[in-house]
């Protein structure tokens, strides 16, 4: 215990930390006030009713086969290969084949066959498409009706009790800048043993490597976290003092920082704990660029809702509340998925440390025998 | 009993033709030991692998009667000053002790008073809130001590522990170290002469990853006695002396220049030698270059 507090203190107290710290509230708080400033204590107008992603068969039609004609037309698709968007056109075979997969679709009669036309409309495509049926929800999109402007409302201030939809957005928002910038600072801190010439002298004392790893990583967590929790506290008080008389979920922002954020959190640190083993210097970092990037275009389909196996799943919106209770469980599933994920890592690391100081050809060398 | 046993041990590193330690086998009393070598000569290799901070290629060794094969139980009773040591420097003295005694285990209700007995015996108390990036040289070496120091070793390991250091803070350094080595051993590495002279009688001298040489610098000098000699040279002649000669020492005298130097003979009458003479005397024999 005595190590963890000293690991806090000489994290708290290190110039990245400081930094790291102004970035993160800088962040939040530009991203998020504005969105804390709308009102949600009542129904919006009608013509000011959220977009959703339908669910239901005629609207899914629909909307595919408006956009797949208008891009057979102009013979020009965009597809999205690890997020990066990119324009394809296709030669007249293909064109011929897509004219074809595009007549079965209309003459679709339900979900199953039209999803069996989606997938060869993909494939014609080269895969990475808009038109895979996870994929094709998103042209699907319409207003609500009012009984869902209703039912989102009610959520809002029933379920969410206000606080809770704000805290959906920030969450978003603080996980897309606590999936990066947390490696960096973890390499700098591993980093610090060696640029101080303090590795040896550390190695030579009685507490083993990985005990010491495991303790920084636990301390990087809570650390680490501390920023966005001092956001999220003055963003309930921001909340409470918006609406004095609504009944405010006062927990919605911590709920938020442990459920959503940390496990984004403990991922971006335990690639930090376990590159630094692996390569003993900054290149882990540029892994979690091209990882955030990839994760981010992904998620930039659709912002309003999306989880899935997203590493930093997307909520921003004050809306879209019913899709959010609706995929809870898969939220959830990710979430905990993540976690056990950035906990193997940090094994991982362990276990590259041990193997680096040669642990276990120590333990099973016939070598070393006693005398 | 001895502190430390080094049986038949060898490191090889990855691409490096020759290895650092080549069947190196040697056994440690208690006391102060001075392991004396050139740079290179795998003081360092040796240091590290008896601290667990490296693995040996093949050999076994044992500290206290503990093998390698336990870790854990060797830092727990040595005391390591690493060559060229350093340590956070935004950290406090006072801060960067408990930060290693709490690695070193040493319990918390004990490491306040373990840390101002030994701020007090390297003479850095007064510097006990001071940050490291502060410190002088020589009071940076003394924190290095101090920190070997912090869990009571049965053993110290001191690795090139004066380099960089000006004579006053040598010295003291050296005292310091022969306090230390009245209640536990001490293994000093160096390639400084000198630093072994002023400590110990006891030596080993490492070269090429073999031990060349290990006993009391009394039976090193005696080695030496009749190949070390001194002459008077005119000062146009001494470079062509210096050619023909292994010198080790000069002295500019008015005109002449007095050298001493190290031959297997000689007309002119043998000298004493000193202990750095007996040492270059036994690496040119080993190396076949005594005139």
């Amino acid at each position: 215990m005595r190590l963890f507090w000293l690991e806090c203190k000489r994290m708290c107290f290190s110039l990245a930390f400081l930094i790291y710290s102004g970035l993160v509230c800088a962040f939040i708080v530009l991203n998020v006030s504005p969105m804390v400033n709308r009102s949600l204590t009542e129904m919006p107008a009608p013509s000011h009713y959220d977009v959703i992603y339908a669910s239901d068969f005629g609207t899914l039609k629909e909307g595919v086969l408006e956009q797949l004609v208008a891009e057979y037309k102009e013979n020009s698709y965009t597809t999205y290969s690890l997020g990066f968007a990119k324009t394809n056109s296709l030669k007249a075979n293909k064109r011929a084949l897509m004219q074809t997969q595009i007549s079965a679709l209309k003459h679709s009669k339900n979900r199953q066959t039209f999803n069996a036309g989606l997938r060869r409309v993909d494939t014609v495509l080269g895969g990475h498409s808009a038109y895979t049926p996870a994929n094709a929800v998103t042209l699907a999109e319409r207003p609500m009706t009012k009984s869902e402007a209703k039912r989102d409302y009610r959520l809002i201030v029933k379920r969410d009790k206000i606080s809770g939809t704000f805290a959906r957005v920030f969450a978003d928002i603080a996980s897309l800048i606590v999936g990066i910038l947390p490696t960096v600072i973890i390499i700098s801190f591993c980093y610090s043993d060696r640029r101080s010439r303090a590795l040896a002298t550390i190695q030579s004392k009685f507490v083993s490597s990985g005990r010491r790893l495991f303790t920084q990583y636990w301390v990087s967590l809570i650390v680490l976290l501390l920023p966005v929790l001092a956001v999220g506290m003055y963003f309930t008080l921001r909340v409470i003092s918006l609406y004095p008389n609504q009944t405010i979920d006062l927990l919605a922002f911590m709920k938020v920082t442990f459920v959503w954020v940390l496990p984004t959190l403990m991922v971006s640190s335990a690639v930090g704990f376990l590159t630094y083993q692996l390569f003993g210097n900054f290149m882990g970092f540029a892994f979690q660029i091209a990882w955030w990037l990839v994760t981010t275009l992904i998620g930039a389909q659709r912002v309003d809702g999306n989880y899935g196996w997203l590493f930093m799943p997307r909520h921003n919106s004050l809306h879209n509340v019913t899709y959010f209770y609706d995929h809870f469980a898969m939220f959830i599933i990710n979430r905990v998925s993540y976690a056990i994920l950035a906990l193997a890592m940090v094994v991982a690391a362990i276990l590259v440390a041990r193997v680096r100081k040669g642990a276990y050809r120590n333990a099973f060398s016939s070598h070393h025998q006693r005398f | 009993m001895s502190s430390i046993k080094v049986a038949d041990i060898t490191k090889v590193y990855r691409k490096k033709p020759t290895p650092a330690l080549n069947h190196l086998t040697l056994e440690i009393g208690n006391g102060m030991f001075g392991l004396l070598g050139k740079n290179g000569a795998g003081k360092s290799t040796l240091m590290k692998i008896l601290t667990t901070l490296e693995q040996p290629t093949s050999g076994r060794a044992e500290i206290c009667g503990i093998p390698l094969t336990q870790p854990g139980a060797i830092r727990n009773i040595i005391g390591y000053l690493p060559q060229n040591f350093a340590f956070y420097p935004n950290m406090k003295v006072t801060a960067a002790l408990s930060y290693l005694a709490t690695l070193a285990n040493v319990p918390v209700r004990e490491q306040r008073r373990r840390i101002e007995q030994l701020l007090d015996e390297v003479n850095l108390t007064a510097k006990a809130n001071v940050k490291i990036q502060q410190l002088s040289g020589g009071m940076l070496q003394r924190l290095g001590i101090a920190q070997a120091l912090i869990n009571n070793p049965q053993l110290l390991i001191v690795d090139e522990p004066t380099a960089g250091l000006d004579p006053e803070e040598r010295i003291r350094f050296r005292n310091l170290l022969t306090d230390f080595a009245s209640s536990r051993t001490v293994l000093l590495s160096t390639h400084i002469v000198s630093d072994v002279e002023a400590t110990t009688n006891r030596i080993g001298i490492l070269e090429h990853g073999q031990l060349l040489f290990t006993g009391t610098t009394n039976e090193l000098i005696d080695a030496a006695t009749g190949h070390v000699f001194q002459a008077l040279i005119p000062l146009e002649a001494a470079a062509q002396f210096k050619q023909t000669h292994q010198i080790s020492e000069q002295v500019a005298q008015a005109d002449q220049i007095r050298f001493r130097f190290i031959a297997g003979s000689s007309t002119r009458s043998p000298i004493a030698p000193t202990l750095e003479e007996a040492y270059l005397f036994l690496q040119a024999e080993q190396e076949g270059v005594l005139p």
